[in-house]
């Protein structure tokens, strides 16, 4: 398989995670504006967007860090398809307490 | 309570916010300017923002998947450092030993 799905679908479950999770992204709002809102220049719509990408990002990032255990684990020189599957799986898993909000409201 | 007594009540508090907060911003410099300068310029700024931030982007790759492009680790970098200062802010909150005025957290 091409390397681009794994990477389509991690984006694809960290975007559905950034705005469906009500929880985290009401707990990163909170933070960015005090942490962030400078920076924003104090827009709310920004603000909203930005709290998203934080979510987003943190659930691809935190995705990875099984994938990139592995590869020290095996001593990979790169990354390769089990790596990638574990970091796909573990973004899924990450996304599934928004899975709800998706599949009730939908893109 | 105005900013001199927070930062004397907090200060254990506001110096490491602060840190994180300047390395955050650097982070995001770096993002930026490596539009403009090539990765081995020897540019003074470009160069300072590397040393400064060279730490944290290795403790990053620790952590990220050997695929991942330099520049995107760079910006992971700068949500670690988001996210760290969320969670030191937060601890503290539930320790009862951070401001809770609103904005103190800036």
């Amino acid at each position: 398989m091409s390397r681009n799905f794994y990477f389509i679908g991690i984006a694809f479950f960290g975007m559905i995670n950034g705005i469906f999770n009500q929880l985290w992204l009401i707990f990163a709002l909170l933070y960015v504006q005090p942490f962030v809102g400078p920076l924003l220049f104090g827009s709310l719509p920004l603000t909203l967007m930005f709290a998203s990408l934080m979510v987003s990002t943190a659930t691809v990032i935190l995705g990875g860090i099984p994938a990139a255990v592995y590869e020290r684990v095996t001593g990979a020189a790169e990354s390769n398809d089990a790596s990638l599957w574990i970091w796909l799986a573990g973004t899924a898993l990450l996304t599934l307490p928004a899975v709800g909000n998706f599949v009730k409201i939908g893109l | 309570m105005d900013i001199a007594t927070s930062f004397a009540s907090y200060w254990y508090f506001h110096i490491p916010n602060f840190i994180l907060a300047a390395l955050m911003y650097t982070m995001l410099g770096r993002v930026l300017l490596s539009l403009m300068v090539d990765p081995d310029s020897p540019n003074y700024i470009w160069r300072f923002f590397c040393r400064i931030t060279d730490p944290v982007i290795a403790a990053v790759a620790i952590v990220t998947p050997k695929v991942t492009a330099p520049v995107v680790r760079w910006l992971f970098g700068f949500v670690w450092l988001f996210w760290i200062r969320v969670g030191f802010h937060y601890t503290l909150l539930v320790l009862n030993l951070a401001p809770r005025a609103a904005g103190a957290a800036s």
